[in-house]
């Protein structure tokens, strides 16, 4: 089951040339659907994002109202871009941190394909009414069923390269896959259980929904996408992570914390206060492992000159999710909650995450393996470098505009003398810039497809 | 952490804790929420749902009213909620008793509905918000039937639209039964009563 890699990475430094290796192609094939997905939600979130600023746009089109816009782009986005990728990602790292590899990947192109349908299927369920409203958990049940088996049989994979690991020890990197890889399966059937499939009574509903919208990015999204960071910064530089003592303390408390801040959306809300308060406290002690995996990266990274793609993507990476987590930080403390949790700053908090932190770690590792199915293709390096600075500059004047337009929306909304219409008329302006930055991140979005794509073609035309 | 079961029992210790207190203790305590005696008139708090307004609830859930409207009045203590007179208390898990799902929402792209229905006029002004597009709101045209006249007048059709969104002559706008039981659902939203958990609270 567990081949020993002709050439592992760890011992040479260098990509394996060896195609007996399958998980390069599978990583190549998952960022081809991945991309795709990617486009796609980001496309559609745009048309909901057009009808916030002008609601007469594509009026009366059932399927494409906001409301069913919304869950099916944040779907797209978080179970076809990044949990497809993530998956890949975890085989792959896993593989190239152990120095084996799998003998064979049928059953994970298999699982692939099902997720794909499923997703697709789902999708358009959601299309046709048949959402429910709780974010992430609107996928019909046939959809989350061939998800979760498509993701066991990926799984079993990587816990056979997990336990079947040539080279001794660990990394700071694969003990994030093992969390991803445990905390995802957990998290979902904990959910479409008790929310979607046996419906617990409402007032139980309340925290587990906003416990689980959290928890996919917090131990699923997040986790990999560090993963991916702390492999590819000592893997460009050739240069080992700060401290081993330091990133033990910045995975736990990691884990410690992302474990519950989920709850921090709820300050205030229908749940029981201590509930509120864990969620709160978790929120703001967040800022601990944000400034450990900081220290960690940069201080690597300090003082270098091989600013490569990948090491930009991964440095990148760790702005936009030291970003996330202290405006998620900042937004729990109860009173800023208490103005500020409905407004457009939430919407920012999750855009910095799953389109700032996300798309750039994980985007960093797909472009870290392309060039090994593009031959220097100045066209495919030139994309990469698009996709890079379009995101960065897509989500980071999104982010601006949609923290300032929720300032003003906050203050606005809690003012007894403002009416709501004109609080609404005050954040238009942002959320039109916003509108445009969201535009930027698609182009970014399209330079990755482009890309991952031609490699694709290229590499199906001309196999090596 | 160099051994596999360090990491592996670790990340289920944390997980399970996290797992335990939220999705357990929500569902063992807050799932066996029961509805209070309501002494001034007899019957029980919060009032159960028709099964027009149940019916539509499904509608707000499938329609995805929640990723714009919440339903969650915060006390007054950290919010200018009930200042904003959205409500005269907090709004508290016992609140969701009859909803499934609950749709606590997520934003304020549109105003809270925790209290709509103490604030709507009658069904027909719902119909028309649902029909027109409002300053933010889509409209929610698919949910209705534009037909023609034949006879008499529906009671049903709606009235006061305006510009392109009124019918031409000889037509009329009638609610499918999924616009009448959301109108019903939305009418529904009165927490005016308290709860033993959650008093009214006086404005300032």
């Amino acid at each position: 089951m567990n081949e020993v890699s002709p050439r592992s990475a760890m011992q040479d430094g260098r990509w394996p040339r060896g195609w007996t290796d399958p998980l390069p192609r599978l990583l190549l094939w998952c960022s081809a659907s991945a991309s795709t997905w990617l486009v796609a939600g980001t496309v559609l979130l745009i048309i909901a994002g057009v009808q916030v600023v002008n609601p007469a746009f594509l009026a009366g089109v059932s399927f494409l109202t906001f409301g069913r816009l919304v869950p099916m782009g944040i779907n797209a986005l978080v179970y076809g871009w990044g949990s497809l990728v993530a998956l890949a990602v975890i085989l792959y790292l896993l593989s190239r941190l152990g120095g084996v590899t799998i003998a064979s990947a049928r059953l994970a192109y298999c699982a692939i394909g099902a997720w794909n349908l499923a997703l697709l299927l789902g999708l358009c369920a959601i299309a046709a009414g048949g959402g429910n409203g709780l974010l992430l958990l609107e996928l019909p049940p046939f959809a989350s069923v061939t998800i979760l088996l498509a993701y066991v049989a990926m799984a079993i994979w990587g816990y056979a390269l997990f336990r079947g690991r040539r080279i001794p020890g660990t990394f700071a990197s694969s003990w994030y896959l093992v969390a991803g890889m445990l905390c995802f399966p957990w998290l979902v059937v904990t959910g479409n259980v008790l929310l979607v499939w046996l419906p617990i009574p409402g007032p139980a509903q309340a925290p587990v929904a906003a416990w689980f919208a959290g928890g996919m990015m917090n131990l699923w999204l997040a986790p990999v996408s560090l993963a991916v960071i702390f492999y590819i910064v000592p893997q460009v530089l050739g240069r080992r992570l700060a401290a081993y003592n330091l990133s033990l303390l910045g995975f736990w408390s990691f884990m410690l914390f992302a474990a519950w801040c989920g709850l921090g959306r709820m300050v205030g809300g229908p749940v029981p206060a201590w509930m509120a308060s864990v969620g709160f406290v978790s929120s703001f002690l967040m800022i601990i492992p944000v400034l450990i995996a900081g220290v960690n990266v940069f201080g690597v990274l300090k003082g270098t000159s091989e600013w490569t793609l990948p090491l930009r993507h991964a440095a990148a990476g760790i702005g936009a999710f030291a970003g996330t987590y202290l405006l998620a930080a900042i937004l729990a403390v109860p009173p800023v909650a208490g103005i500020f949790n409905f407004t457009d700053i939430a919407v920012a908090v999750g855009l910095l995450g799953l389109g700032g932190f996300v798309t750039l770690s994980l985007g960093g590792l797909i472009q870290f393996i392309l060039p090994q199915f593009e031959h220097r293709d100045p066209l495919a390096e030139k994309l990469g470098s698009w996709h890079l600075w379009l995101t960065v500059i897509g989500v980071g004047s999104a982010a601006v505009c949609l923290v300032l337009g929720g300032i003003l929306q906050g203050f606005a909304q809690s003012d007894p003398g403002i009416v709501f219409s004109h609080s609404v008329d005050y954040v238009m302006p942002f959320r039109f810039l916003a509108l445009l930055g969201f535009l930027i991140f698609l182009a970014g979005a399209a330079c990755l497809f482009l890309r991952v794509h031609r490699a694709l073609a290229r590499y199906l035309i001309t196999p090596p | 952490m160099n051994r596999t079961p360090a990491v592996i029992s670790g990340v289920v210790l944390v997980f399970a804790l996290a797992w335990l207190g939220v999705a357990m203790y929500s569902y063992m305590t807050l799932g066996y929420l029961a509805p209070v005696e309501d002494k001034t008139s007899g019957s029980t708090l919060p009032p159960a749902l028709s099964g027009l307004a149940d019916a539509g609830q499904r509608v707000y859930a499938a329609e995805g009213c929640a990723y714009c409207h919440t339903q969650q009045v915060r006390p007054a203590a950290i919010s200018g909620d009930i200042e904003k007179k959205l409500g005269s208390r907090r709004t508290v898990a016992r609140d969701f008793l009859y909803q499934q799902p609950a749709a606590f929402g997520y934003l304020r792209i549109g105003p809270d509905l925790s209290n709509y229905g103490l604030r709507a006029r009658d069904e027909a002004e719902v119909h028309r918000l649902l029909y027109q597009t409002g300053s933010a709101m889509p409209s929610y045209r698919s949910l209705y039937i534009l037909r023609s006249i034949s006879g008499q007048q529906s009671a049903e059709a709606l009235e006061g639209l305006r510009g392109s969104y009124a019918p031409p002559a000889g037509y009329e706008v009638v609610p499918t039964p999924d616009a009448r039981a959301l109108a019903a659902y939305l009418l529904s939203l009165k927490r005016d009563y308290p709860l033993p958990e959650a008093p009214l609270e006086k404005t300032k």
